[in-house]
């Protein structure tokens, strides 16, 4: 299994959605609640392409993450990487959410190595390849401590590393930096923005912070009401810095014409 | 990185002063004084049939300790307990996982375990007499029925409590049941297991005295009886002294179990050492 995945590029698949549904049903009393978290929702994210989902909170975008990641079913239709139907957890995905779901007995080290540990990877070479990811990320004089021991947002990097070590083919991000204060958040999207310039993978990244989305993404899609509002292409030069989004018309251009079209995704009903 | 930690080793000397002459120690041990002060004063006041004082207590000790037959007492009562305590152990540990992992086990086995929980396993022990006879067996199972309760309630919670979000997490990397189980449940859920079984120990000592109490003639539960009956308040007082020590040393054996295994993969232990 080991010489796999250690040689395989990553980013070489894309993902898609085909006419995908998500229908979460519950009882309350004697009703039966139907929520529709998606309904026929269709796109696709090229091989090496970063593409942001906005939408406003319950639009159903974290859906889309945990249908690619196999812990949900669709109710309906189907989610490819490359040309395979996601049926359950598989190795081409690796996930990063918005708790950083460390194991809090596992040190730094340890805890990156868990999925590698998952695959069934020997024990050394896990260990020299968490160290590189752990090292990627920035923390390699952490690697020996407890998740306790960390900061909200070197957490969060732990959780990135974590992902990145298994060499995803897509890398799927849930509201990653969502529980960060201001200042982490904006030196995780620099950090991210690095290490995706060195890795090129498929990232699929789930916020709701127009900023963030213009910033790391090649393309936006815009959902509402569990559906695809509207997609816009981010046509910045890269490699990109924040100050250089600054300085930059198309910026707020983009940010106005997104804000837009979120408030649009918010009040039109369904 | 903002910010930095850093390790440094404390020597032994030192972290076994901080143990033995912290402040807290010596208020319990002036506070510890102070009762048996006042225990002296009021006993010696009484007299011993009322409330035998420290210091006969302590001559009773010396009369009882080296003879053979309190120490066949002893072993006989602890091994019982121990026995009683570590079939209680794994078995409520196994039926505690098997509840928190199977949801058929759960509902076979709730309402079982719920009225388990609360009947007073001492109204069960002239049973276990008609049942087991007057040997160690019902002696044993006594204490098995007081114990094995608390361990199946704690590890079933834990088991559950282990199962959060973080095992969407593992289980996201494309982990098996099997792995879940063994990287997430486990660890997680053995601090409550733990607990379970400090409690567990404790509540063996108990079941151990009141099933020897109700058989009259056995180990030291058996010897409380006998003093009472013969108002040797002097005895009784140093058998349940005996009984507490027992009890103690019994629950801080466990503890110390707990601590040499979590030292070395539960960070929360490493905080408290």
């Amino acid at each position: 299994m080991s010489p796999t995945l250690e040689r395989r590029q990553t980013g070489s698949l894309d993902l898609s959605a085909h006419d995908l549904s998500m229908c979460f049903e519950r009882t309350v009393g004697r009703e039966r609640v139907l929520t529709q978290a998606l309904q026929d929702v269709s796109f696709r994210v090229r091989a090496q392409e970063f593409v942001s989902v906005i939408g406003p909170s319950g639009c159903g975008k974290s859906t889309i993450v945990r249908i690619a990641a196999g812990l949900q079913r669709p109710t309906g239709g189907a989610l490819r990487i490359g040309p395979n139907e996601v049926t359950g957890p598989g190795r081409e995905t690796a996930t990063v959410f918005q708790s950083p779901g460390l194991l809090p007995w596992r040190t730094v080290l340890d805890n990156v190595a868990l999925p590698l540990e998952v695959a069934g990877i020997g024990k050394r070479d896990r260990a020299a390849r968490a160290a590189e990811y752990v090292e990627l990320v920035g923390l390699s004089g952490f690697s020996g401590h407890y998740p306790r021991e960390l900061s909200g947002g070197m957490q969060q990097r732990v959780g990135l590393a974590r992902a990145l070590a298994v060499r995803p083919q897509v890398l799927l991000m849930d509201e990653p930096f969502g529980n960060l204060d201001a200042i982490s958040r904006q030196r995780m999207q620099d950090e991210l923005l690095r290490i995706w310039e060195h890795m090129k993978t498929t990232v699929v990244f789930i916020t709701h912070a127009i900023d963030e989305a213009i910033l790391l993404s090649d393309r936006v899609l815009v959902m509402g009401r569990g559906v695809v509002r509207a997609e816009v292409d981010i046509e910045l030069p890269r490699p990109r810095s924040r100050r250089m989004l600054l300085s930059d018309e198309r910026t707020l251009e983009l940010m106005s014409r997104l804000e837009d079209l979120l408030g649009d995704a918010d009040g039109t009903p369904a | 990185m903002s910010a930095s930690v850093r390790r440094e080793q404390i020597g032994r000397r030192e972290l076994l002063r901080r143990r033995l002459l912290s402040r807290q120690r010596l208020i319990q041990l002036i506070v510890l004084l102070v009762v048996l002060a006042v225990w002296e004063a009021v006993g010696r006041h009484q007299g011993d049939f009322f409330l035998a004082p420290p210091s006969s207590v302590i001559s009773t000790a010396v009369d009882e300790v080296p003879t053979a037959a309190f120490w066949s007492l002893l072993g006989s009562t602890a091994t019982g307990i121990l026995l009683g305590f570590v079939i209680a152990a794994v078995l409520g540990v196994l039926l505690g996982v098997l509840m928190g992992t199977s949801r058929t086990a759960a509902t076979i086995l709730n309402p079982i375990v719920s009225a388990g929980y609360v009947i007073p396993e001492a109204a069960m022990v002239p049973l276990l007499i008609v049942w087991f006879g007057l040997g160690m067996t019902p002696r044993v199972v006594a204490v098995v029925l007081f114990a094995i309760f608390e361990i199946i309630v704690t590890t079933y919670t834990g088991v559950r409590n282990a199962d959060g979000s973080l095992s969407d997490v593992v289980r996201s990397f494309g982990a098996s049941r099997r792995q879940l189980f063994v990287k997430v449940t486990v660890p997680g859920a053995l601090p409550f297991i733990f607990a379970g079984l400090r409690i567990g120990a404790a509540r063996a000592v108990k079941g151990m005295v009141v099933a020897e109490l109700l058989f009259a003639a056995t180990g030291i539960g058996g010897a409380i009886q006998l003093s009472a009956n013969g108002f040797r308040t002097d005895q009784v007082m140093f058998y349940v002294i005996i009984v507490t020590i027992i009890g103690i040393s019994f629950s801080g054996v466990v503890q110390l179990v707990e601590r040499l295994w979590m030292r070395s993969w539960h960070e929360s232990y490493r905080q408290t050492d």
